[in-house]
């Protein structure tokens, strides 16, 4: 590998690193409990969404995956599985959607785009994936569909707290640019 | 004992809590939710941290799983309890509850402490010196391991003591003897309250990711330099430094 396509290599290694830490904080500092699932609130995404909007599908796709799943890790381990696959295909779409756009709807788009992922995601997990499982695999016993219809208002209403708090560090970075 | 054999035990101490073996181990509970296997688990897991990290590290891994862990199960139980109050009592409902909620904080003090553990007893440090003088040279996979960890430890021992001075600073936390912002916000609307609170996540937000990503280029440039792998042949891709002119500073 020649030196610049290493450099750019450890570039985004060192994105990826810091955007996953910065949301697995994110994750790990507000934990506001959801009884019904036994799940949390949280704002990690905002740093998701960010690490998207501002350098793209790959970076927040593992930001995604890798941030908010370790949070899970400690003291919800049953949701790292769901929160790696939701938070990554989230990331990943809102850099799709978002990225290299000049302002304009794109970014915001993107940002709706990302809570409703993030919002059906947890539905599919819990109320249809994880029972599935569960039958082979008591681990991922922990919810059912009644109590994944219970968890949609808390998920809309994280999305979109982080999606607003996500799209105002946009709004500094692309005046930055400009 | 090294380190890694202090990985590898706490490690293999995980094993019971995150496959649930911990829960069946012994049969019988001391409380609706805290069966006897957890509370033996949570002690044995306890005392090899406090043996593992020592008693001062022990205790500062118990505040901070407390710290944790108290809001969420009091904030939970309170929650849950106001539902079941709307929504009419019922002594199963509540027996169940409380279950969930004790059950809830003997693991989260016992994993948490455990997870902080498993991450403290890694020598970041010396694992950042060992790669960096590598006789061979280091490959492409080792540069990536190096700048994670550099990443990580600059998030860890600067960025995030730096984001609390901000908040402190931004008047969110009351301090001693001054005015806090929750004094200078008592004549606000709600709407004013919230749209600060959000100004003042956007702000906390871009501080801490320009903090975070500041050095990265100058890190990857540096990384890049180190001599490659011998085994690899990267050598002849580097930019003039040699196996034994290694960095002497950190950046």
């Amino acid at each position: 590998m020649n030196q610049t396509k290493e450099v750019n290599l450890l570039f985004r290694t060192g994105l990826i690193a810091a955007f996953a830490t910065l949301a697995f904080v994110g994750t790990m500092i507000v934990r506001i409990p959801i009884p019904v699932t036994g799940g949390y609130f949280n704002l990690g995404d905002t740093f998701v969404m960010a690490a998207g909007l501002l350098y793209g599908p790959l970076v927040g796709g593992l930001v995604g995956m890798i941030g908010p799943a370790a949070a899970d890790a400690i003291g919800f381990p049953q949701f790292i599985l769901a929160t790696a696959v939701v938070k990554g295909i989230e990331g990943f779409a809102v850099g799709i959607v978002g990225w290299k756009s000049r302002g304009g709807s794109r970014p915001i788009a993107a940002l709706a785009l990302g809570i409703g992922i993030l919002v059906a995601g947890y539905y599919v997990f819990e109320a249809i994936l994880y029972p599935a499982m569960a039958q082979a695999v008591p681990f991922f016993g922990v919810t059912d569909a009644k109590a994944a219809l219970a968890e949609i208002p808390p998920n809309l209403l994280q999305g979109f707290l982080s999606a607003l708090v996500a799209y105002g560090i946009y709004r500094v970075f692309h005046r930055k640019e400009r | 004992m090294n380190w890694k054999l202090k990985a590898g035990l706490l490690w293999l101490l995980a094993i019971p809590a995150f496959t649930g073996i911990a829960g069946h181990a012994i049969p019988g509970s001391l409380l609706p939710g805290a069966g006897y296997g957890w509370i033996g688990y949570a002690v044995v897991v306890h005392g090899a941290i406090a043996l593992v990290l020592g008693t001062r590290a022990y205790r500062l891994a118990s505040l901070v799983a407390l710290a944790i862990t108290l809001p969420v199960v009091l904030l939970g139980a309170v929650i849950s309890f106001a539902v079941l109050f709307v929504g009419g009592w019922s002594t199963v409902q509540q027996t169940v509850t409380v279950a969930h909620y004790v059950h809830l904080f003997l693991t989260m003090v016992t994993v948490i402490p455990l997870a902080l553990a498993m991450v403290a007893v890694i020598p970041l440090h010396r694992l950042e010196h060992h790669l960096l003088r590598r006789p061979k040279g280091v490959k492409t996979i080792e540069k990536i391991v190096l700048m994670v960890l550099r990443v990580f430890s600059h998030i860890v021992h600067f960025v995030l003591p730096n984001i609390m001075e901000v908040i402190r600073e931004e008047g969110v936390l009351p301090v001693k003897g001054g005015v806090s912002g929750s004094h200078r916000g008592l004549s606000l609307t709600l709407r004013q309250r919230m749209s600060g609170l959000l100004s003042m996540m956007v702000h906390v937000g871009v501080e801490a990711i320009c903090a975070s990503i500041r050095y990265i280029p100058l890190w990857a440039d540096e990384i890049s330099r180190l001599p490659g792998s011998i085994e690899s042949g990267q050598d002849k891709n580097t930019a003039g430094s040699s196996g034994e002119d290694q960095p002497k500073d950190d950046p």
